[in-house]
């Protein structure tokens, strides 16, 4: 079920984990490779160059368009209707939001659709049982911004769980500031500073 | 230095795209030492290097820039890994379009950017290459012991800096093998799986301990490891597909892209017979 061989292949969504599926779907030997992005090549938050290296691959872009409504059957999808958008007003993060074009839908087959529309946190406060482990409304980690310390003492968090998803670069980051934070801890742990 | 004026800038060569979809190989060549020294040489060495402020990692680019032009590559390396835990990585997978490339002085002046990344992998490269990069023997063996939680690219690198400072360090993760999305998200035609593996070979061999198949609230409750370490680094990522919002988006033949993809890496992780930390604990 999640080999593309002789399929026809559409992937939803425009950042680098839909490029790295696309690609991936063309060299397990996808029949045909579709990606649909709900804005146009410009506002895609994937790397410019990947998108380049892809559409030399033989992957086709769908640009403003977006699901709506997968078709087939609980079990299987057949395909996906499609809408046609174009881009509104800016909102309140500056980037303008995709808007429907009445009447413009189209089906488009499939025998394969990937979900590739960004990540969430899991509910760590719950999966490691431990309900004093503060979360913020988003749902990653709620720390110390200088020492990465979470709620709990002696308890840091660094990278995506803490950031949303990002670039490796920024999880690197992370763990060397909080690895510098937990070290000079333990440091003065093992040898307080003594009192004046 | 200052080469920009008369030196083109270049890229390492990519595969065919006929060629290159029918494998899962790297798509992009090495740089080759002359061409690296020469890419290099094209650095203005300006004097606000915009460079540095717009890596994440703060990397002192223009410095190691001019050790590869002067052929001094050994120091290059140490300056490169003074910031950067995976050097070798971030020169492959950045989107230096975004970071350092994309702010480079003469890319703004219409020069075109020095290739950044392309020679900070070739650093590394020839650092592994030359047996430059040796496991830790911390000077110091500290007592206390530090469990991380992840063994993606924030988990291995605290692990590094904690274990260089002496720290007994353990490092658990829920997947077979090390490394995260490094290794399960990002497929091999950008980052072979074998360049990971190499990373986390050396922390092993500089004393880092990994527990594999290891899931908190299942095998412990966060608090039992607190119990066992003096800290604990959280560095678990964020794995929860955004769901597909319209009639059908929850049927099963909805696929998300990171099962997707750690199926297709899992699979040429296992035809190459290798993996890293759980596979080399028969030794």
């Amino acid at each position: 079920m999640l080999d593309a061989a002789g399929k026809k292949v559409v992937v939803v969504g425009g950042g680098d984990t839909a490029m790295d599926c696309v690609r991936t779907a063309v060299r397990q030997g996808a029949k045909s490779v579709t990606c649909l992005y709900r804005r146009d090549r410009k506002n895609m938050p994937g790397s410019a160059r990947e998108v380049a290296n892809a559409e030399e691959e033989g992957v086709i872009f769908e640009w403003l368009a977006a699901p709506k409504a997968v078709l087939g059957d609980a079990a299987r999808a057949a395909g996906l209707r499609v809408a046609r958008m174009e881009l509104g007003e800016a909102d309140a993060t500056g980037r303008r939001a995709p808007v429907e074009i009445p009447g413009g839908e189209c089906d488009l087959d499939a025998d394969m659709v990937i979900k590739a529309l960004g990540f969430e946190p899991e509910d760590l406060p719950h999966m490691f049982g431990e309900p004093a482990l503060k979360t913020t409304a988003r749902g990653t980690l709620r720390v110390n911004p200088q020492t990465l310390e979470t709620s709990l003492a002696g308890v840091y968090a660094a990278g995506d769980i803490v950031r949303g998803a990002s670039l490796v670069v920024w999880a690197i980051r992370d763990g060397r500031v909080a690895a510098a934070a937990i070290a000079a801890q333990l440091k003065l742990a093992a040898q307080p500073i003594a009192a004046e | 230095m200052l080469k920009f004026i008369s030196r083109e800038r270049e890229t390492p060569a990519k595969r065919d795209p006929g060629a290159r979809a029918r494998d899962f190989g790297e798509i992009y060549k090495a740089f080759a030492k002359d061409r690296a020294a020469a890419q290099a040489s094209r650095c203005s060495q300006c004097g606000v290097p915009f460079c540095v402020d717009h890596c994440p990692l703060g990397n002192d680019i223009p410095d190691w820039l001019k050790l590869v032009a002067e052929d001094r590559l050994e120091e290059a390396y140490a300056v490169s890994s003074a910031t950067n835990n995976m050097p070798e990585v971030c020169g492959r997978i950045c989107p230096q379009d975004r970071l350092c490339e994309g702010s480079c002085v003469i890319e703004q002046s219409g020069h075109g950017t020095v290739t950044i990344g392309s020679v900070e992998q070739y650093i590394t490269e020839t650092a592994w290459e030359k047996g430059w990069i040796k496991p830790l023997r911390p000077a110091h063996e500290r007592t206390q012991s530090v469990g991380i939680i992840g063994a993606g690219p924030a988990g291995l690198a605290a692990a590094e800096e904690l274990r260089r400072d002496g720290f007994q360090v353990k490092v658990y993760d829920r997947h077979d093998r090390a490394g995260g999305l490094l290794i399960y998200g990002i497929p091999n035609f950008k980052l072979e799986k074998q360049v990971v593996t190499r990373r986390t070979d050396y922390l092993e061999d500089s004393g880092v301990e990994f527990a594999p198949n290891f899931e908190i609230g299942r095998d412990a409750t966060l608090n039992e490891l607190q119990a066992q370490h003096d800290a604990v680094l959280i560095a678990t990522g964020v794995y929860k597909a955004r769901d597909l919002v319209c009639p059908g988006g929850g049927n099963q033949g909805v696929i998300a892209a990171l099962d997707y993809l750690i199926a297709s890496n899992r699979k040429g992780l296992d035809a190459s017979g290798r993996g890293c930390g759980d596979a080399r604990r028969g030794r």
